[in-house]
């Protein structure tokens, strides 16, 4: 029987000051290779059916539980916030407009990523490309007034950090996906293959080759 | 001292995935610490997208807010957009751009909306409102054009007889004045009057600050407070209460006028100023771990619309940890060294197999 992969609290209380009680979520992990989805744990059903019943203390929990997460990915996608919230937005308004018959396949969180991604992909073939956003550090910036100790150290990490992002940036958007779902998330080739719609077995072998990758502007040696 | 042992490019994954079994991660510290560059990255990667800021309560709003109006059969808009409005009858046409932030229409709220047209009747009256991290252009049928801050309310009337031109002010707005001979552009903030003919100049008066500013970029300009006029040339700022104009120092034309250039520019300012600035433009609360670091003073330049980039760029200029709480933004302290300190996912499955550990 396979092991556990992710838990993830979720609670269904609505707390007093706005903000629900995160749920429990447990991921039913298959074998590691097969391209089989994954099953949609006992949890995700019952907040499923509480979304489709219109329950809407149970959608904002959801909204406020995921909306974070998926916006930053989609960011990854589209390289821009504005467009990462919208894209993102109109998932939720779809599944709140459709919740009377909303059936996710597999996990919910899953389902999210994967409606994230796709919705990203319409956003992308509707509107000009926005400028690319200089997320990270590598910027040279006047230092404060007072005098400033480990200002090297920060400046060598700066100009690390930006060549990594340069590599990145520069990998095929489904690469660039796969390592922020697995690096950022922490998700399981299953996980991620369940979401872009590839074979987990191809996912693993993006992830390396991208590792490799790394390796021309990280250096270091890698067997 | 013997060399560590090269990972392979799977554990390496597994590692930056956090899903490495305890020894597997002993093994990649090891590594790590002769290879820096790569402790750099996996930090990094572990933070990714971190900094960009998520108007989460924002968008839940603004959906809610439509599923309602859906509902009514109002059509509510869901992101900003630019629109021409003709006015029947003749008289004042206005132009009115958004700014590239998210908005929310508060219903009933007079001044809440970015957005606000009454039919006109003589004399022309017109309001228009920003809230926290917008910018509007509001273009007169004259030809003057507006420039409005964040939470910025103007009340333009236009005498349709005379041309005269009449803008009450609560908030930060640029002014680029078409000439009209015999009709005066007044901007009104308060108890003070700024008279023109013809000019570009900034006024600055919020609501909750007794002192405005007023800077002139061409033309000329006469203020009026507590019956005294002061009238201001080209290149010339004065501070002002509503009973006193001002000589002030340190005051640059481009530090209150860049914005109109989509530039915010901070020339040995204080932090705690910038951090007022960039909440009044961005939207962002920001609050300071470190109190002291308030005083401190800093020059930098900000690019306004880009939100994420001007998070990153705070993060560096004051070497800090941002964490976002919606729109409150608590910046902390970073760490000054890079440590091999793995950091851990909020859960860990524990694994049973027998991975490769670095061949």
């Amino acid at each position: 029987m396979a092991e556990p992969a992710v838990e993830l609290w979720f609670g269904g209380s609505h707390a007093d000051d706005g903000h629900a009680e995160p749920w429990r979520r447990v991921v039913a992990r298959g074998n590691a290779g097969e391209s089989s989805p994954v099953e949609r744990p006992a949890e995700d059903d019952a907040l499923v059916a509480r979304v489709r019943a219109g329950d809407g203390v149970a959608f904002d929990a959801l909204f406020r539980e995921e909306f974070p997460g998926l916006v930053r990915f989609a960011v990854v996608l589209l390289q821009s916030v504005a467009l990462a919230e919208e894209a993102t937005a109109e998932v939720f308004l779809r599944i709140w407009r459709g919740r009377e018959t909303w059936e996710p396949r597999g996990p919910v969180r899953a389902y999210l990523f994967r409606a994230v991604r796709n919705q990203a992909a319409n956003t992308r073939r509707g509107e000009a490309r926005s400028l690319t956003l200089p997320q990270r550090a590598g910027d040279t910036i006047p230092g404060m007034g007072a005098p400033d100790v480990g200002v090297d150290a920060r400046v060598e990490r700066a100009e690390i950090e930006q060549a990594l992002w340069a590599a990145i940036d520069a990998l095929p958007e489904a690469r660039r996906a796969a390592a922020y779902l697995r690096w950022r998330e922490g998700m399981e080739y299953e996980e991620i293959a369940a979401i872009t719609g590839q074979q987990a077995v191809a996912v693993k072998k993006q992830l390396n080759r991208i590792v490799i990758a790394l390796r021309d502007v990280l250096g270091g040696t890698i067997e | 001292m013997l060399n560590p042992t090269p990972p392979s490019s799977e554990l390496l994954d597994r590692y930056l995935a956090r899903r490495c079994s305890a020894a597997e991660e002993d093994v990649v510290r090891l590594w790590l610490a002769s290879n820096p560059a790569w402790a750099v990255a996996a930090d990094a990667v572990g933070q990714w997208n971190d900094t960009v800021p998520v108007a989460t309560n924002a968008r839940l709003a603004a959906l809610k807010a439509m599923v309602d109006a859906e509902r009514t059969a109002l059509a509510v808009p869901s992101k900003p957009r630019a629109f021409t409005r003709g006015v029947p009858g003749g008289g004042s046409r206005a132009r009115f751009l958004y700014s590239a932030a998210a908005l929310v229409v508060a219903a009933g709220a007079v001044f809440g909306a970015a957005r606000l047209f009454r039919p006109h009747a003589a004399p022309e009256s017109r309001v228009y409102a920003t809230q926290a991290g917008q910018r509007a252009l509001v273009e007169l049928a004259d030809g003057s054009r507006l420039q409005l801050a964040p939470r910025t309310t103007v009340r333009v009337d236009v005498d349709p007889s005379t041309g005269a031109r009449d803008v009450t002010l609560v908030g930060e707005a640029q002014f680029d004045v078409a000439p009209h001979a015999n009709a005066p552009f007044v901007v009104r903030t308060g108890l003070v009057t700024t008279r023109v003919l013809g000019t570009t100049f900034a006024v600055r008066r919020y609501a909750d600050d007794p002192v405005g500013q007023v800077v002139v970029t061409s033309g000329k300009v006469a203020v009026t407070a507590n019956g005294a006029t002061t009238t201001l040339a080209a290149g010339m700022a004065r501070a002002f209460t509503d009973s006193l104009i001002a000589l002030t120092d340190s005051l640059t034309d481009a530090a209150y006028t860049d914005w109109a250039h989509g530039r915010l520019v901070f020339t040995h300012a204080r932090v705690s100023v910038v951090l007022a600035r960039l909440k009044q433009w961005y939207g962002y609360d920001f609050r300071l771990a470190d109190p002291a670091m308030g005083a401190e003073y800093v020059t930098t330049t900000f690019t306004l619309g880009e939100t994420t980039q001007m998070m990153q760029r705070l993060k560096n200029l004051l070497s800090v940890r941002m964490e976002f709480d919606d729109s409150v933004v608590t910046l902390r302290p970073a760490r000054e060294s890079v440590t091999l300190e793995r950091r851990t996912a909020p859960v860990r499955p524990v694994l049973s197999s027998s991975s490769e550990v670095g061949r």
